[in-house]
């Protein structure tokens, strides 16, 4: 068995809990039949779902989520680390084993769910219940890549789990409350109608392994296991398919067709930029292994050493060029946007760097995110309060209705952003770097 | 035969600070290495990279043949580590802890039982294994990190601070098992503060200082520089060892009116002839007789020597 999963039903299954659950649900399930006025089996089948959500889901996914940084607060994940469990044995053995107990109490509540909701004439509970199990899983592998991204920066998960978990309860169940007052009606994506429980069931299963390949790359960098950052750029790719073919109308549009499937991807790879930048451990170490392999002319060694932010910003801009070049003189789409857009990420990752790089950088994002809140926000509204709307441009341009303004001025403040940070990376750090490679050579 | 660890130009930087600077070595299978140097020296961030648990800026790192680098899982199959925290799973007993560590790093299922029987007994932890980590004392814990590094047998183990806040038996413990395991063929590399306990056991020395390292021999072998002597007088007499300053090929280490302890180059020939100086200028000489250096002495005299970062 899986050692690692051995190890969660150990910490997690006591004689006591494996028989305190069954009859704690029982007696609950029992409550709702005996209060029920009428039909208790859809009452119960309410209960059981809703319980499944809260157990499995929400509860499961907080299990998830600790599995990784309660073993760096512990001071056991170097011991982890030390095994010889390869990195996919590790990840399922996490996201199964930590919410093994969420899964046992799952197991027994969604047959429930599923024989009760049999007797409601239009509830397609089997499939609804395979959407839960698929929605769980995306949600603990998810919460398991934030456990392994805040492991790596050394935080402590807990403190902002119950934020994330908002977030990722809302990222759910909108679609989910929305899908239940549609069940039966269809979905039209790219053009084709879908039955919309079957699409939803379909999209989660993706979606979730999606998420579980994401969090096995986490583990990967996590246990000092070098790949080469193809997924993010794939997700990217398979995200923009997937949210522009919703987004398909019967007229031409900004998202219509190819143009709004770059669209989609450059947007996607901005809102990955921001949040890796925010998520990575960066700074410093990260360019000096970079620029190391990329002095040794090692060009696998320097794609595995890239950070992902990187990788993200990279896809952005060429997706960018691409969907400039592909739709240029074509009047329904405005083709400098994507590349426009992809400036202001260039920039703010600048500005980030430029604190990241300090000697002893502290507070490197906080300090990145307020200088962000004044470029984006205080200083234009001053500007435009104080009638000076020309000079507002010049600091917040309009992306979507002067897309070629926006363009030449955010290439001005980008070359700034680059200018600084490059030259607080040569007085600071490049020495260190240079001797290092002068050290290495035979 | 492969060296049981080979590190070659091995540089890690900390934003602002090297902390290790060109680091290459190489060590022998079946050899305990004593890795010395004061605080902040590198000692935890070398062993951390050697267990492949950082990624070093430049350099190359191979264990037991494995490059820990390229190949981090495979290399922890035959190699053991003790942080310099215990890193134990306080929940679970003594035979779960011992039985994950085991199975994580591939001993097989159909041999778990005995493994860890046999790792515990090793460690006279055979009547706590149904305890809880929890409930044992810190040197009991620690015994049970240490059972966790060496439940699978490993080539090389690489130990940081293993005998911090143990009491003297259980460091004597210690210190007995791991001449035991060295006996049996594995590699041990140990930082440890406590030079008088790593004298216990140690065949060679690794002394780092500021993330370079400054020495690194075997202690068993003769210092480079010569033999070392101890000369006693028959009584105290002022500045008698000036003479010997003006010596070739004799370097005063220490001395008070009595003794002095001398580093005398060339053979047994070249002692003789400082010892028929010595009468010659009328010292009253009671003994003169070489001695071999404590770990203790030669790290002092290493670090004493070194160009300081």
């Amino acid at each position: 068995m899986n050692p690692e999963f051995k190890r969660n039903l150990w910490l997690e299954f006591s004689l006591h809990r494996l028989v305190a659950a069954p009859v704690v649900i029982a007696l609950v399930l029992l409550l709702v039949a005996a209060v029920s006025k009428d039909n208790p089996l859809r009452n119960m089948a309410q209960v059981s779902g809703g319980g499944f959500v809260l157990a499995v889901l929400f509860w499961g996914a907080h299990l998830a989520g600790g599995s990784v940084s309660t073993e760096v607060s512990e001071r056991t994940w170097d011991t982890q680390r030390m095994s010889a469990i390869g990195p996919w044995t590790m990840t399922w053995g996490k996201l199964l084993g930590a919410p093994a107990f969420a899964w046992y109490m799952g197991l027994m509540l969604l047959p429930v769910f599923v024989v009760c909701g049999q007797v409601n004439p239009g509830l397609p509970a089997l499939r609804l219940a395979l959407l839960l199990v698929a929605a769980a899983v995306l949600l603990h592998a998810v919460a398991l890549n934030f456990s392994i991204y805040a492991a790596r920066k050394q935080l402590r998960y807990r403190g902002a789990s119950v934020l994330i978990f908002v977030w990722l309860l809302s990222l759910v169940l909108a679609p989910a409350v929305r899908l239940g007052d549609h069940i039966g009606a269809q979905m039209h994506w790219w053009g084709a109608a879908f039955d919309a429980v079957n699409f939803a069931l379909a999209s989660t299963g993706a979606f979730a392994a999606w998420a579980v390949l994401g969090a096995y790359r986490s583990m990967c960098t996590a246990l000092e296991i070098r790949t080469r950052p193809w997924t993010l750029p794939a997700f990217i790719l398979f995200s923009a398919i997937w949210i522009s073919g919703l987004l398909q109308g019967d007229e031409p549009g900004l998202f219509h067709g190819p143009f709004g499937v770059l669209l989609c991807a450059v947007a996607i790879s901005g809102a990955f930029s921001y949040a890796l930048l925010l998520a990575e451990p960066g700074g410093a170490s990260a360019w000096q292994q970079l620029r190391m392999r990329l002095r040794a002319r090692n060009p696998r060694q320097a794609l595995e050493a890239a950070p992902v932010w990187l990788v993200a910003i990279a896809t952005g801009l060429l997706l960018g060029i691409i969907a400039t070049f592909a739709s240029a003189g074509d009047p329904a789409t405005s083709s400098i946007l994507p590349l426009a857009a992809m400036l202001f990420v260039v920039r703010d990752a600048a500005i980030f760097q430029f604190f990241a790089l300090a000697r002893q950088p502290r507070r490197a994002e906080a300090t990145a995110l307020f200088y962000l809140v004044v470029l984006y926000g205080l200083l234009p509204g001053l500007l435009t309060a104080v009638q000076a709307q020309w000079l507002a441009q010049w600091v917040l341009p309009r992306l979507f209705s002067h897309s070629d303004e926006a363009m030449m001025v955010m290439l001005v403040q980008a070359g700034i952003a680059i200018a600084v940070a490059w030259q607080r990376w040569k007085t600071v750090h490049a020495p260190d770097t240079e001797q290092a490679v002068l050290l290495s050579r035979p | 035969m492969t060296p049981a660890i080979t590190a070659s130009n091995v540089t890690y930087i900390y934003p602002g600070t090297r902390a290790l600077d060109d680091a290459s070595f190489t060590i022998p299978r079946g050899s305990v290495t004593a890795l010395v140097g004061p605080n902040g020296a590198g000692k935890t961030t070398l062993l951390r990279c050697l267990a492949g648990l950082d990624r070093p800026l430049t350099g190359a790192i191979q264990v037991a043949g494995i490059d820990v680098l390229e190949d981090p899982r495979a290399a922890h199959a035959r190699m053991g580590y003790l942080s310099d925290f215990f890193g134990i799973y306080e929940a679970l007993t003594v035979r779960q802890c011992l039985s994950h560590a085991a199975s994580g790093h591939g001993v097989p299922a159909p041999a778990l039982r005995t493994t860890v029987e046999r790792t515990a007994a090793r460690l006279n932890l055979g009547d706590r294994l149904h305890q809880r980590c929890s409930e044992l004392s810190r040197g009991l814990r620690q015994r049970v990190a240490i059972g966790q590094a060496i439940v699978h047998t490993p080539e090389v183990l690489l130990l940081d601070e293993p005998a911090a806040g143990l009491d003297p038996e259980a460091r004597h413990t210690l210190a007995g098992l791991f001449t035991q395991l060295c006996a049996e063929g594995m590699t041990l590399v140990v930082s440890s503060h406590i030079l008088a306990e790593l004298d216990e056991y140690s065949t060679h020395m690794l002394v780092l200082r500021g993330g370079r390292i400054v020495e690194h021999r075997a202690l068993a072998a003769p210092y480079a520089g010569g033999q070392r002597v101890r000369v006693v007088l028959a009584a105290e007499q002022q500045d008698w060892h000036a003479a010997l300053k003006e010596m070739e090929g004799v370097q005063v280490m220490e001395h008070t009116p009595r003794e002095a302890v001398l580093l005398i180059a060339g053979n047994a020939a070249d002692q003789a002839r400082v010892l028929r100086a010595l009468v010659e200028a009328g010292i009253a000489v009671a003994a003169f007789a070489g001695e071999s250096e404590n770990l203790h002495d030669s790290y002092l005299r290493t670090v004493q020597g070194a160009p300081r970062p």
